[in-house]
């Protein structure tokens, strides 16, 4: 071997504790890299499964007739075609309504795999499985055993479907039997390509072999009857527009770099030092002949020898850390998700992540390769100790008042060896920076989507009508008196146009005012919470524009004197009729936010049934939020008084399992993002180890010499211990002026965007003091353990061996 | 032959008030077979001048030509290969590589020409160096004198055109000196080497068969040493 890397080599061996941590930097980086591609290619996996449980996994729907099955069958570029065929269509009158229903065969694979709400599979002819909206409190009422007419045939339901893909292609009410397999005059012909790649090109070739003439849609030509499962190719980038593909690529590449920049500098950093270390034999070798060739060479042989089992190792971290986050996803995911996560790795993301990692480790070892290039042989030769005195140390006596002749010490040791510690400094910043701008964004994310689903507090919404005002007020009286519920609001309103505020329509902050009553008990709580006179109007000041990123508004400054209300009549003339004055206004308190569009006013029930008056009467409708501890009794519940009154309308919904879902979803999301910065923050504490622990290795004659001269091992420990604190201290104050650079940036940011009411005020971020408290106990702490660790060998060192031996 | 030529040689170190000349118009040359001894007092610029020499400090101006060839004309790999082919440096600290033990340090200019080792002229110089029980030691194994004659063996395996010594025995008491000055000769006149040699002690610089004086970098005296 040329002598370059034996040497190498043996000096590796030598440094085993600083080549292990080079090692580990490296492996902590792919591990980094690659768990970000494993992240991302596994969460494009499972949006693929998720959307084909939800859309299918065909990729295109062909309607058609009969002799289209022989056009479809010699595609090439069709993998399957499965069938679903129109058997008969009847429309049923009842009360005054128009029912179509059409029912369908179709084949024997598709059908097997029909999910059920109960009952079971048609299984012999005259068979029917419904959708479950024949049943419940539908006109049609239809149950299992019941039986249908069909044109001059009866057939019997034997079991009720959960909504399915191939409805929205269908259409609704679909009902399906076994058949003979044959196929009618209209088909659905459900297609899978071999290759999803230009998938819309594909469909335009389908649909031309089938004769279909073009027409120019949204998306570019359209093909009558020939429809793509759209979802499906979002998921694969080969839809209409955006590509998430292309931007979740984008994204991946955006973080990587990111990462990568603070890789590079912490592997920089190791092989920086690891070259500076052993300037004097780089001149030594110079002088007896090796070219710079030679050395730069020997340089990239070091960043090889712990190039490789360092990738190999974190390809080995990366597959056990998958494993592992997969098993903590599915535990957190189980209750509310219904598909199980898997880990998935796209080949493009995984060369790609490698490639990267070689790259950074080639970027890392250039600069110090051709540093050691340039060495002359003169340096090595002339000096012979390599610590500068050149210049002089300021006098910072307070360092030495507050901490002793030790802290003295470890502050001009830190900053004698700034430019070693910089690498470092910056990596630790970054990590600092990292865990701000992280726990903002989730802040923001919490803050924005429980807001922008409107779910503080209440987890089911319902809303109820009919003609009979009795029968509503008895629904309501019911539901109120529900004793599983803790807390309700129910309340029915106008919508009315907005005229002018105080007189000037330039301020008129929304189009619409929504004028609503509460049910009593709410609207006392109301009156009393806010010490408002019964009957004085009052603005709910709080809207959640729910269009954009879902941010709270509050559109008032300062109350209005008076709102203008109108209504347009048919020809868009405007009607004004009543102008509301004496406002007050309110946040909201209760979760109430009817509207994302429109001001809400509370009002008495005479003021509403004032401006109802006005026009004719129609139904009486009701809307309420409510909060309960167990939402889907409640919902059970509000179920059964419907079916009891029969309202002519009715809907209720259970949000309970949504926000579980969203809470879980945030925290995965939270897992992965806090499980990346702590592994970066490890790769910086690798860089802190090398840095320290060469640092100290140079330093080693002068500690021997501060021994001998009576420096004790508690004041030696007191010494790194301050060195720790400083420079934890240094590099905290660093991310802690970036960080706060930041925050104004996002606060900026979120004023800008979502700032649709002039002078409105805006939600305020927190600031994250305890993010900050907890990164500089972090990085002190860390930084210690580091120090003593690195330094334990040379605690226990003999003085003389230190004070004789050679130091390169 | 004329193995060694320099010309109107100067090397100045630092600008304007603070100008340094270490070397002054130096002149000389050396023949195949020479043994040279360069005297002067302490910031004479000997050592300078060796470094020139060797190939590992540039001067400032004037030309270094060893066997005919203009040493400074080289480029930085050539000027490397120039070291390790034409050269070798002998320093007062022995600047061994500490991890490589005795035989891996003396061969190491050859491996790093990836030439084959001479095995018997390595067994030779190793027995004429004295080093027999000490080749697998490591450098902080030795004393001062085994490791400057590992140095020597070091500069010597090349065969090179010149060996060029600073301060040889600078560092070592007065009976290993003798040694290594008794080393040196041998291979002066045993492999017919020609050598550069810095020395502050007269006595040694009689060793050699010529002496050359330097002061205020200019050589002041150039003379045959008789026999
Ligand atoms: N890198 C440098 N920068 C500035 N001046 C230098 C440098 N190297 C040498 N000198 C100066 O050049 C002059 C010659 O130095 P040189 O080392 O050649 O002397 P020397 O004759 O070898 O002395 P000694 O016998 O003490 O080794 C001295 O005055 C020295 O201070
Ligand atoms: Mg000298």
């Amino acid at each position: 071997m040329n002598p370059l890397n034996t040497v190498t080599i043996r000096y590796l061996q030598h440094n085993k504790k600083r080549m292990l941590a080079t090692i580990l930097g490296i492996a902590l980086s792919t591990l980094l890299i690659l768990s970000m591609a494993l992240f991302i290619s596994s969460y494009q996996k499972n949006d693929e499964q998720e959307t084909m449980a939800k859309y299918g996994t065909f990729h295109i729907v062909v309607e058609n007739d009969k002799e289209a099955w022989n056009i479809l069958k010699k595609e090439e570029k069709i993998a399957s075609i499965e069938t679903i065929s129109l058997l008969t269509e009847t429309w049923l009158n009842i009360s005054d309504q128009t029912y179509s229903l059409r029912l369908f065969t179709m084949n024997e694979d598709m059908l097997e795999n029909i999910p059920l709400k109960y009952g079971r599979l048609p299984q012999n002819e005259g068979e029917i499985v419904i959708p479950s909206s024949f049943t419940s409190y539908s006109t049609l009422n239809l149950e299992t055993g019941d039986t249908i007419d069909l044109q001059d045939q009866t057939y019997t339901v034997v079991g009720v479907s959960e909504p399915q893909y191939y409805e929205s292609y269908l259409g609704e009410n679909v009902m399906i039997t076994k058949g003979d397999n044959t196929l009618t005059d209209v088909n659905y012909y459900f297609v899978t390509l071999k290759s999803v790649s230009h998938a819309l090109e594909q469909l335009g070739v389908i649909a031309t072999d089938l004769g279909i003439v073009p027409t120019h849609g949204w998306g570019g030509s359209e093909y009558e009857g020939v429809t793509p499962n759209i979802h499906l190719l979002n998921v694969y980038g080969e839809g209409y527009y955006s590509s998430p593909d292309d931007m979740r690529m984008g994204v991946y590449l955006f973080l990587l770099t990111i990462l990568a920049v603070a890789c590079i500098l912490v592997i920089y950093n190791a092989f920086a030092i690891s070259v500076t270390e052993r300037k004097k034999l780089y001149g030594i070798f110079a002088s007896v002949g090796a070219t710079p060739g030679q050395i730069i060479r020997s340089v990239f042989f070091e960043a090889l020898v712990t190039g490789i089992p360092g990738m190999i190792l974190g390809i080995l971290l990366t597959i056990l850390m998958g494993m592992i986050v997969i098993k903590l996803f599915n535990m957190i995911g189980a209750p509310v998700f219904s598909t199980t996560f898997k880990l998935a790795l796209y080949p493009s993301y995984y060369y790609i992540s490698l490639l990267y990692i070689v790259g950074i480790i080639i970027l890392s070892a250039w600069l110090p390769a051709m540093r050691a290039g340039k060495i002359s042989p003169i340096d090595a030769i002339r000096s012979k100790d390599d610590v500068k005195r050149k210049r002089r140390w300021f006098h910072f006596g307070i360092i030495k008042r507050l901490f002793g002749i030790e802290g003295d010490i470890a502050f001009k040791n830190l900053r004698r060896n700034k430019k070693k510690y910089r690498v470092t400094t910056i990596a630790i910043s970054l990590s600092i920076i990292l865990l701000v701008v992280g726990n903002i964004f989730f802040a923001f994310i919490e803050e924005t989507t429980y807001l922008g689903m409107n779910l503080p507090e209440m987890n089911v919404n319902l809303s109820f009508g009919d003609s009979d005002p009795d029968k509503v007020r008895a629904i309501e009286t019911e539901i109120l008196n529900l004793s599983s519920i803790d807390k309700a609001v129910i309340y029915s309103g106008k919508t009315n146009y907005i005229g002018a505020i105080d007189g000037d329509e330039k301020k008129n902050v929304a189009s619409f005012a929504n004028l609503i009553t509460l049910d009593s008990k709410s609207y006392q709580e109301y009156l009393d919470y806010y010490h408002i006179e019964r009957g004085r109007p009052f603005i709910i000041n709080k809207v959640v524009d729910e269009a954009d990123a879902k941010i709270e508004i509050s559109p008032f400054t300062e109350v209005p004197q008076s709102i203008l209300l109108c209504t347009r009549g048919e020809n868009n003339e405007r009607d004004c009729y009543k102008t509301l004055d004496n406002l007050e206004m309110v946040p909201d308190s209760l979760g109430l936010l009817p509207s994302t569009t429109a001001l809400t006013i509370v009002v008495d029930e005479n003021t509403l049934e004032e401006i109802q008056n006005l026009y004719e009467k129609n139904m009486s409708v009701r809307s309420a939020v409510i909060v309960a501890k167990d939402p889907f009794t409640i919902e059970e519940e509000i179920n059964r008084i419907f079916r009891q009154y029969e309202p002519s309308n009715a809907f209720v919904e259970n949000y309970a399992l949504q926000i579980e879902m969203m809470k879980r979803t945030i925290l995965l999301i939270e897992i992965v993002v806090y499980g990346l910065i702590g592994l970066l923050t490890l790769v910086a504490l690798t860089s802190v180890f090398t840095t320290v622990y060469t640092g100290i290795l140079l330093r080693r004659k002068e500690f021997a010499m501060l021994r001998s001269i009576g420096l004790t091992k508690k004041g030696f420990n007191k010494m790194l211990s301050l060195e720790s604190f400083f420079f934890g201290m240094k590099s905290f104050l660093y991310g802690f002026v970036i960080s706060n650079f930041f925050i104004l940036i996002i606060n900026w940011w979120i004023k800008e965007m979502y700032n649709p009411f002039r002078d409105s005020k805006l939600i305020h971020l927190h600031y994250p003091y305890q993010t900050f408290l907890i990164g500089f106990l972090g990085i002190f702490l860390l930084t210690l353990v580091t120090m003593h660790y690195a330094t334990k060998q040379m605690k226990q060192e003999n003085i003389i061996d230190a004070l004789t031996e050679d130091t390169f | 032959m004329e193995i060694l030529k320099v010309e109107h040689l100067c090397k100045n170190y630092g600008k304007g008030e603070a100008l340094v000349k270490a070397l002054d118009d130096v002149s000389f040359s050396v023949e195949d077979g020479e043994f040279v001894a360069i005297v002067g007092a302490s910031g004479s610029g000997k050592s300078t001048l060796l470094h020139i020499l060797g190939g590992v400090d540039r001067p400032t101006s004037g030309k270094v030509y060893v066997k005919g060839k203009d040493v400074y004309q080289l480029n930085e790999r050539d000027l490397a290969v120039f070291r390790r082919r034409e050269v070798g440096l002998v320093y007062q600290f022995y600047n061994l590589i500490p991890i490589l033990n005795v035989k891996e340090n003396m061969t190491l200019p050859i491996e790093l020409d990836k030439k084959k080792i001479d095995q018997a002229y390595l067994q030779e110089l190793i027995t004429t160096l004295g080093l027999e029980n000490r080749v697998d030691h490591l450098p902080n194994e030795l004393s001062g004198g085994q490791q400057q004659r590992v140095s020597i063996g070091r500069a010597l395996m090349n065969r090179p055109s010149l060996l060029l010594a600073d301060e040889p025995t600078g560092n070592l008491d007065s009976k290993a000196s003798r040694e290594i000055m008794e080393l040196l000769k041998l291979s002066n006149e045993k492999y017919h080497q020609t050598i550069i040699m810095i020395t502050h002690d007269h006595e040694l610089a009689l060793t050699a068969s010529r002496i050359i004086t330097i002061e205020d970098g200019r050589i002041i005296d150039d003379s045959k040493v008789s026999a």
